[in-house]
């Protein structure tokens, strides 16, 4: 059939090696040089890519029985408080929690990072002892090839159209998006725009549940929706949603992965956070899915967000477009502001091409997700107290 | 010749017009980026400071001998490569231009002759890849 092709061809043509894959970025110029039409037998797999802070991150890890056998109740990894509430020798490291002497400067995203690393990691534990675990007491120095699993399971990442910000205040604010100056003096922003995976398939007709991705240099796989999904959102007549909207649980294998895609972020008087790189492949399979892959800087519109309202919902200053973030410059109320990237383009075009070169090596297949995503999904406040939530 | 001038002089020295030495001895255009004095009444000056190399040469061997430790430095801060992921968030608070990032490639660059020392980026990169030139 014209115009149309399957996920099955595509993997076909990749383990042949003669598929065609070309970046987010190098897409837009095919398009607009040949018109969709004819662009569509141009191109079979399209790379996405984002590399950025991503606060909702964390790591499972698994380190074997000592013997006797404890089971880790009170536990930390180079003094960074890890939870105690899984069976036995499992764990979850939570990427923003800090060692508390470490002066806000060392938390969950450097123990994980630095096990990515090879580093050797203190691990220190005591329980109050049972029959089946008698141990009340350990400390270890282990590295990541010592532990049995080890995998990054990340809530909430690859946020689609996250806001920019602006602090109209007249005093500085630190926040998770840097260090806003008073009077709205810059603007920072945290996208990669016309690369990022969830802006160039705006109604996640590829995207799903099982879709394997690139994650901080392994292969890893879309676990779940993100929390906070919300994709019951006003949007653009081109789709992009209006205000921040999906999101994507991710996992994959620590022992995979490479530094250079993943590192610790400390935002001053804020916290930690970890910068984590994913790239999503889009298989063109018809000629709507390369139409959004085609949205350029320009097309894509997001707000600009008052971060010095100290409320849930902050006021949208302007509305924008990537292409103005990225200009370096924009106008607001009549004074040119600075405006200045959160998260990093140069690693973005990095994964995106990795990722290109990997699918046309024939290292990498294209996956059909298992689920897809609901589009009728809304994000609900926390419950008041004394109140009846809605459904 | 331009550059930048950092020099720290004791507490005996604090009264002694240094800024006005360079100028009228030294013939050097100068413009005074930080100045401070600390608890210990330790001063310490950048100086941006214009003038022939003999005469900086001079300058310096003379503050010497006044018991001044100086040192001739590109700028404040320096920024380690390995750890720096070009995000571009320390731009945002460096209003001389000597951080930008842009087209084509997205990659931080760092004019040191633009840097006033102000150090405002070295809190705020998120890699800790931006530190300050220690003095000797
Ligand atoms: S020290 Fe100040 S002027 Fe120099 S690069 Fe940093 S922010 Fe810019
Ligand atoms: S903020 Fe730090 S990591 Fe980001 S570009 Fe500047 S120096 Fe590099």
């Amino acid at each position: 059939m014209a115009n149309q092709r399957s996920i099955q061809e595509i993997n076909e043509k990749i383990k042949r090696g003669v598929a065609i894959v070309m970046t987010a970025e190098e897409v837009i110029d095919l398009v607009s040089d040949n018109g969709i039409e004819n662009a569509f037998n141009q191109v079979d797999v399209v790379t996405t890519a984002t590399f950025g802070p991503m606060c909702s991150s964390g790591a499972f890890l698994n380190f074997g029985h000592s013997d006797p056998p404890i089971r880790l109740e009170n536990l930390s990894l180079n003094d960074v408080v890890a939870s105690g509430g899984l069976a036995a020798v499992d764990t979850y490291i939570g990427a923003t929690d800090e060692a508390p002497k470490s002066n806000g400067e060392y938390g969950g995203a450097h123990v994980i990072c630095d096990l990515i690393e090879g580093k050797t990691i203190e691990l220190k534990a005591n329980a109050k002892g049972t029959d089946c675990y008698p141990e009340t007491s350990v400390k270890r120095n282990v590295q990541l090839k010592d532990l049995n699993e080890a995998f990054l399971f990340n809530p909430r990442n690859s946020y689609q159209n996250y806001a920019s910000a602006i602090n109209l205040s007249p005093e500085p604010i630190y926040t998770y998006m840097g260090t806003l100056l008073p009077d709205g003096q810059n603007i920072t922003y945290s996208t990669s725009g016309q690369l990022s995976p969830l802006l160039n398939d705006p109604y996640l007709k590829s995207i799903g549940i099982g879709t394997r991705i690139f994650l901080a240099g392994a292969q890893g796989y879309i676990a779940w929706n993100g929390t906070q999904f919300s994709t019951s959102v006003d949007r653009y007549d081109n789709g992009i949603p209006k205000s921040p909207a999906a999101t994507l649980s991710v996992i994959g294998d620590l022992k995979n992965m490479n530094s250079a895609y993943i590192s610790p972020a400390v935002f001053k008087n804020y916290g930690i956070s970890l910068n984590v790189g994913i790239g999503i492949p889009i298989p063109i399979v018809n000629c709507e899915i390369l139409k959004h892959c085609a949205i350029s800087d320009a097309e894509i519109q997001t707000n600009i967000i008052d971060y010095s309202v100290k409320k849930r919902s902050k006021p949208v200053v302007q509305t924008t477009t990537y292409k103005q973030l990225r200009s370096g410059q924009i106008t607001v109320n009549g004074k040119d502001i600075k405006t200045a990237p959160l998260s990093s383009l140069k690693k973005a075009r990095e994964i995106a091409d990795t990722l290109k070169k990997q699918i046309q090596r024939g290292e990498f297949l294209l996956t059909e997700p298992v689920e897809y995503f609901s589009l009728n999904s809304k994000v609900k406040p926390m419950k008041e107290e004394g109140t009846k939530n809605e459904n | 010749m331009k550059t930048k001038l950092k020099i720290t002089f004791p507490a005996h020295l604090t009264s002694t017009p240094l800024t006005y030495i360079l100028v009228k001895e030294f013939d050097l255009m100068i413009n005074i980026l930080k100045a401070d004095i600390d608890f210990n009444h330790i001063g310490n000056i950048l100086y941006e400071i214009t003038g022939e190399i003999d005469k900086i040469d001079l300058t310096l061997k003379h503050l010497k001998t006044l018991g001044v430790k100086c040192e001739l430095i590109k700028s404040t801060i320096a920024i380690d490569e390995k750890l720096c992921t070009d995000c571009g968030l320390c731009i945002s608070v460096c209003f001389s231009q000597a951080l930008t990032i842009g087209e084509p490639d997205w990659a931080l660059d760092f004019d040191t002759d633009k840097c006033v020392g102000c150090n405002h980026c070295v809190p705020v990169c998120p890699s800790r890849a931006i530190y300050e030139i220690a003095s000797q």
